[in-house]
C-alpha cells in the first residue's frame, strides 16, 4: 500500500475524536471524522475508508446501527472496523461483535493498543521496538 | 497532548452546561425523555473525555452521576429534589475541577475525597475504594504478568473485583471449606491458591490447619462478591481493581495481539444472524485477516482465505497452515499531522493593542485631507483625494471588524440564571418560571463583564422580593407561579437588558415611608416625591426594601451597587413598577466599552463628547423658557422641571458673549428628572475610542478620556456624573 491507509473516526465526543486522530496521524494514518452514524455512512461512501473507528452511544445513529447498515453495503461491507466503548462487559463486547465490528477496545483507548490494532487492520507493516523511520522514508 | 488538553476543558465545559441544562428541563418535566437521554449521554460523553487524561477522581465522579441517571432512565430510581441538588452538586464540582485543572494542570488534592463523598451522595452507597491505589494485601494484583491479565480479562482499564482470602488455619473445624467457598464466586476470573506462610517440612505439618491464601478475580461487582464470604468477612479483603498495561508492554504491538484479534474473528464466524449479516461479516473478516497477515509479512493467497471464511473451522486450518514469518521491523512512515480546523483563542490583550492601533492609523489618516489640499487640483491632489477617501473607508471597516472580535452573544451571561432561579426558588419555597430572550443578541466582552453581576443581582431580587409565594399569589387572583422574564436586545445606541417579573411590584407609598424612615429625605421632600421618582429610591444607596432582610439579597451588592456598575460601563438603568402587577427594570448599555459614540458638543471654541447613552435628547429652547430663580436655573421640558447647567460655567469657561435668542440643549439622562446642559453647538454623533487620560491630563476631574475623531480632532470626553 503506497497511500496512507485512511482512517474514519466517528465519535459524539470531540475530545475522542481529536485524540483518536493525534494518535493515528502520528503513526502515519490520516483521519477523517464524523460525529454519528448517519455522518459516518455518508462520508464512508464518499471515500470508502481502510478502516473505521466506532463509538457505541451517538445520537441519530448509534454505532451498532451504523455498522450493521455497512456490513450490508456491497462496497463497504468488508471495511474492518474498530469498536470504541467505555463498557467492559463481554455482553457489550459480544454486541460489538453481532453488530459486525472485527475489534473491540475499551475507552480510553491506549495510543499503542489503537495503532497497534489499526495497523494490524490495514496491513500496516507492525512496527518493530522504537525505531526511527528510516531517512528516505520520510511523507510525501 | 496540551491541545487535545485544551480542547477537553472545553468540552467539558460544553458538557457541563449541557448536564445542567438538561437537568433543569428534567426537573421541570420528569417525563421528558428527551432531557434525561441527552443528560445521560453529557455525563457518558464526560467519562470517556475524563478516562483519556490523569484524573481518576473526575472520572469516578460523572461515571457515578451516569449510574443514577442509568437507575432513573430505566425507572430504578425517581428524580426528587434531593436526587437533583446531588447531581447539581456534581456538575459545580466538575465545573470547579475543569477550572483547576485549566489553571494547575491537576485536580485539587482533596479531589479524591471529594469524589468519593459526592459519588456516595449519587448512587447512594459509600463509593468503593479507589481504583488504582493499592489495596492491602491486594498488591498481588500489581504483580500479575500480562498473559494472566488478558485471561482475566483485565486489561484496558477494565474494573474487576480482585479478592485475598487467607482463611482461618483452624477453618476445617468451624466447617468452613474455603476451596468450595471461592468456586461460589461469581464470573470468577482467576483463582491462585498459595502458602500463607513458607510450609513446614512434611514431618512437621498439620494436615488440619489450613495454611492457605486464595487470590480472586472476579467480573462480578464488590459487593455481589462480599456476599459469598458473608459468613468470613474478617478473613477476606475484597475491593474493585483496575490495572493499565505493564510499563515494559507499551512499547509496541506484538504477536499477541495479531493473535487475540485473529481468534475474534474466528468467534465472529460463529456468531448468529441472517445471511446477510452473516455474509456482510465474513466479508470484513476475511479483509481483516488478510490485512492482519499482511502485516505480519505472510503472503496471503485471498481466494483461498476467502473460501475459508465461510465457516470458523475452515478459517482455523487456513490459519495453522500459514507458518508465521519474522514481522519486517520497519515502521510506516510517520505522516506530518494535517492542519486541524479550531476555534482560535485570543489573548485580549492581544485585541486591545489591535484597537488601539487602528486608533493611530485614524489620526494618521485624518492628515490625508489637509495633504490633498495643499496639493491643489491637479492629478496629485486628486489622486491625494482619492486615497484619502479609500483609507476613510477601509479604516472603518477595519475598525469595525476589530470590533467584532470582540462581541460575544449574552446568552453567556444567561447561563447561570436558571441555577439560580431553580436554587433560590426551592429554598424561598416558591415556584418561579424563567423565561429568557434575546440570548442571540450580541454585546462587547467587557460588557458581558459588567453585565453579570448586576444581572444576577436583578433576578436575585424578582425572586426574592418581587415573586410573592404561591399562597399570597393566589389570594391575589394571580397563577400560584410567578414568571420572571429576562430579555436582551438591540438599540440604536447599545444593548438593553430587561428583567421583568409579574410579582407584587413597588409601592410608592410604601418607599416614601422607608426613605423618611432612613432618614434620606425629609417628609416634605418625600411627599413631593412623584411615584416615579420614589420607585427609583430602590438605587439610592444605603436602601433596602426588604421588611425581613433574607440570606439572599441584601447581602454584599444593593441595589445602588448594580446602577453605579451600570453607569460606570457608560450605561443606565431604568425602572417601572406597578404594585401588585410586577416590576421591569431595564440595563441600557453600549456596545462596547472601548468604542464609545459620543454626542459632539462645542464649548468656548473646544469640541467635548457626551456618551450618547446619558444623551435623553437635544433641543433649541428660547432663551425666554428658561427661568432663574435665584442663581439656580430650570427650564419646563414636556411635563418635568428640569434644572439647567452651562457647560461654559460648569468647566470654567467665560460666558458666551454672543447675543442670542435660544439656547442649544442637551438634555443628560442621569436618571431622575435629568439635566439640561446648554452647550454653544451641537455637532455630529461619532464612534470614537475612548483613551483614558494619560500625564498631566490624569488629575483632571470631570473628564472620562480624550477622543479622536475621524477628522483627527481631538476630543474630551465628558464625565458627566462627576461633573454635575
Amino acid at each position: 500500500m503506497t497511500q496512507q491507509p485512511h482512517v474514519l473516526v466517528v465519535d459524539d465526543a470531540a475530545t475522542v475524536r481529536a485524540y483518536t486522530r493525534q494518535v493515528l496521524e502520528s503513526d502515519g494514518f490520516t483521519v477523517e471524522e464524523a460525529v454519528n452514524g448517519i455522518e459516518g455512512l455518508e462520508r464512508a461512501l464518499a471515500r470508502p475508508p481502510d478502516l473505521l473507528i466506532v463509538d457505541v452511544n451517538m445520537v441519530k445513529m448509534d454505532g451498532y446501527a451504523m455498522l450493521r447498515v455497512l456490513r450490508r453495503d456491497p462496497v463497504l461491507r468488508d471495511v474492518p472496523a474498530i469498536m470504541v466503548s467505555t463498557e467492559a462487559k463481554d455482553r457489550d463486547r459480544e454486541q460489538a461483535l453481532l453488530a459486525g465490528a472485527n475489534w473491540y477496545i475499551v475507552k480510553p483507548a491506549r495510543p499503542d493498543a489503537l495503532t497497534a490494532a489499526a495497523r494490524l487492520l490495514t496491513g500496516q507493516p507492525v512496527k518493530g521496538p522504537a525505531k526511527e523511520p528510516a531517512k528516505g522514508e520520510a511523507a510525501p | 497532548m496540551s491541545a487535545l488538553f485544551d480542547q477537553f476543558v472545553g468540552e467539558a465545559r460544553e458538557l457541563l452546561d449541557t448536564a445542567g441544562a438538561s437537568l433543569l428541563a428534567l426537573e421541570r418535566d420528569p417525563a421528558d425523555r428527551a432531557a434525561i437521554n441527552e443528560l445521560f449521554r453529557a455525563f457518558h460523553t464526560l467519562k470517556g473525555a475524563t478516562g483519556l487524561f490523569d484524573m481518576a477522581p473526575f472520572t469516578r465522579l460523572v461515571h457515578a452521576g451516569e449510574d443514577a441517571l442509568s437507575a432513573l432512565r430505566d425507572g430504578r430510581r425517581r428524580l426528587d429534589a434531593e436526587l437533583a441538588d446531588r447531581l447539581f452538586r456534581a456538575l459545580d464540582q466538575g465545573a470547579r475541577w475543569v477550572d483547576a485543572l485549566e489553571s494547575d494542570g491537576t485536580l485539587p488534592g482533596d479531589a479524591d475525597e471529594t469524589a468519593r463523598r459526592l459519588s456516595a451522595g449519587l448512587t447512594g452507597t459509600p463509593d468503593a475504594a479507589p481504583a488504582v491505589a493499592p489495596v492491602a494485601g491486594l498488591e498481588w494484583v500489581e504483580a500479575l504478568d500480562d498473559a494472566a491479565r488478558r485471561a482475566a480479562g483485565l486489561i484496558d482499564a477494565a474494573t474487576l473485583t480482585a479478592l485475598v482470602y487467607a482463611p482461618d488455619p483452624e477453618c476445617f473445624f468451624t466447617g468452613d471449606d474455603p476451596l468450595a467457598l471461592c468456586r461460589k464466586i461469581p464470573d470468577l476470573r482467576l483463582l491462585a491458591i498459595e502458602p500463607a506462610e513458607p510450609l513446614p517440612l512434611l514431618a512437621g505439618l498439620d494436615p488440619y490447619r489450613c495454611l492457605l491464601r486464595f487470590h480472586a478475580l472476579s467480573g462480578a461487582a464488590a459487593t455481589e462478591v462480599a456476599s459469598v464470604f458473608r459468613a468470613v468477612p474478617d478473613q477476606v479483603r475484597i475491593a474493585p481493581v483496575t490495572l493499565r498495561a505493564l510499563p515494559g508492554e507499551a512499547g509496541g504491538p506484538e504477536d499477541g495481539l495479531a493473535g487475540a484479534i485473529l481468534r475474534e474473528q474466528l468467534r465472529i464466524l460463529t456468531l448468529p444472524g441472517d445471511s446477510l449479516d452473516r455474509d456482510g461479516r465474513r466479508a470484513a473478516v476475511a479483509r481483516a485477516v488478510a490485512n492482519i497477515l499482511g502485516a505480519q509479512g505472510h503472503a496471503v493467497d485471498r481466494a483461498a482465505l476467502d473460501t475459508a471464511c465461510a465457516d470458523a473451522g475452515a478459517l482455523r486450518r487456513f490459519l495453522d497452515a500459514a507458518r508465521p514469518v519474522a514481522p519486517p521491523v520497519e515502521a510506516a512512515p510517520v505522516a506530518t499531522p494535517s492542519g486541524r480546523r479550531a476555534l482560535l483563542r485570543i489573548e485580549p490583550e492581544r485585541v486591545d493593542q489591535l484597537m488601539a492601533l487602528i486608533g493611530e492609523l485614524t489620526v494618521a489618516k485624518s492628515q490625508l485631507p489637509a495633504l490633498a489640499r495643499q496639493a491643489g487640483a491637479d492629478s496629485l491632489g486628486q489622486g491625494l483625494k482619492a486615497v484619502s477617501a479609500r483609507f476613510d473607508a477601509l479604516v472603518g471597516e477595519l475598525q469595525h471588524a476589530a470590533l467584532r472580535l470582540r462581541l460575544l452573544p449574552l446568552s453567556r451571561v444567561f447561563e447561570p440564571l436558571p441555577r439560580l432561579v431553580r436554587d433560590t426558588a426551592r429554598r424561598l419555597d416558591k415556584t418561579v418560571e424563567l423565561a429568557l430572550g434575546g440570548g442571540d443578541t450580541e454585546a462587547d466582552k467587557d460588557i458581558l463583564d459588567v453585565l453579570g453581576e448586576p444581572l444576577l443581582h436583578l433576578v436575585r431580587n424578582s425572586l426574592d422580593h418581587g415573586i410573592e409565594p404561591p399562597d399570597r399569589r393566589a389570594a391575589a387572583g394571580k397563577p400560584p407561579s410567578g414568571v420572571i422574564r429576562v430579555h436582551a436586545f438591540q438599540e440604536k445606541d447599545g444593548v438593553v437588558v430587561e428583567v421583568s417579573d409579574d410579582g407584587a411590584g413597588i409601592d410608592p407609598a410604601k418607599m416614601r415611608a422607608a426613605a423618611i424612615r432612613k432618614g434620606l429625605l425629609d417628609a416634605a421632600a418625600a411627599e413631593a416625591l412623584g411615584d416615579d421618582e420614589a420607585v427609583r429610591l430602590v438605587f439610592a444607596p444605603g436602601f433596602s426594601t426588604a421588611s425581613g432582610v433574607s440570606d439572599l439579597s441584601g447581602r454584599g451588592v444593593g441595589m445602588d451597587a448594580v446602577r453605579a456598575a451600570v453607569e460606570r460601563a457608560g450605561g443606565r438603568v431604568e425602572i417601572a413598577s406597578t404594585p401588585g402587577e410586577g416590576t421591569r427594570i431595564r440595563l441600557v448599555l453600549p456596545l462596547t466599552l472601548s468604542i464609545t459614540r459620543v454626542v459632539v458638543i462645542e464649548a468656548a471654541g473646544e469640541l467635548f463628547g457626551v456618551p450618547v447613552t446619558l444623551v435623553g435628547g437635544m433641543r433649541r429652547v428660547p432663551c425666554a423658557d428658561i427661568r432663574a430663580v435665584k442663581r439656580a436655573e430650570s427650564v419646563v421640558l414636556g411635563d418635568r422641571v428640569v434644572p439647567v447647567v452651562r457647560l461654559r460655567r460648569l468647566l470654567g469657561f467665560p460666558d458666551d458673549p454672543r447675543e442670542r435668542s435660544a439656547e442649544y440643549v442637551l438634555v443628560a439622562d442621569l436618571g431622575g428628572t435629568g439635566v439640561a446642559l446648554v452647550v454653544d453647538d451641537v455637532r455630529e454623533r461619532a464612534d470614537v475610542m475612548l483613551r483614558p487620560m494619560h500625564g498631566v491630563l490624569r488629575g483632571l476631574r470631570g473628564y472620562s478620556g480624550t477622543a479622536a475623531l475621524g477628522d483627527g480632532r481631538l476630543l474630551l470626553v465628558l464625565d458627566l456624573r462627576e461633573l454635575l
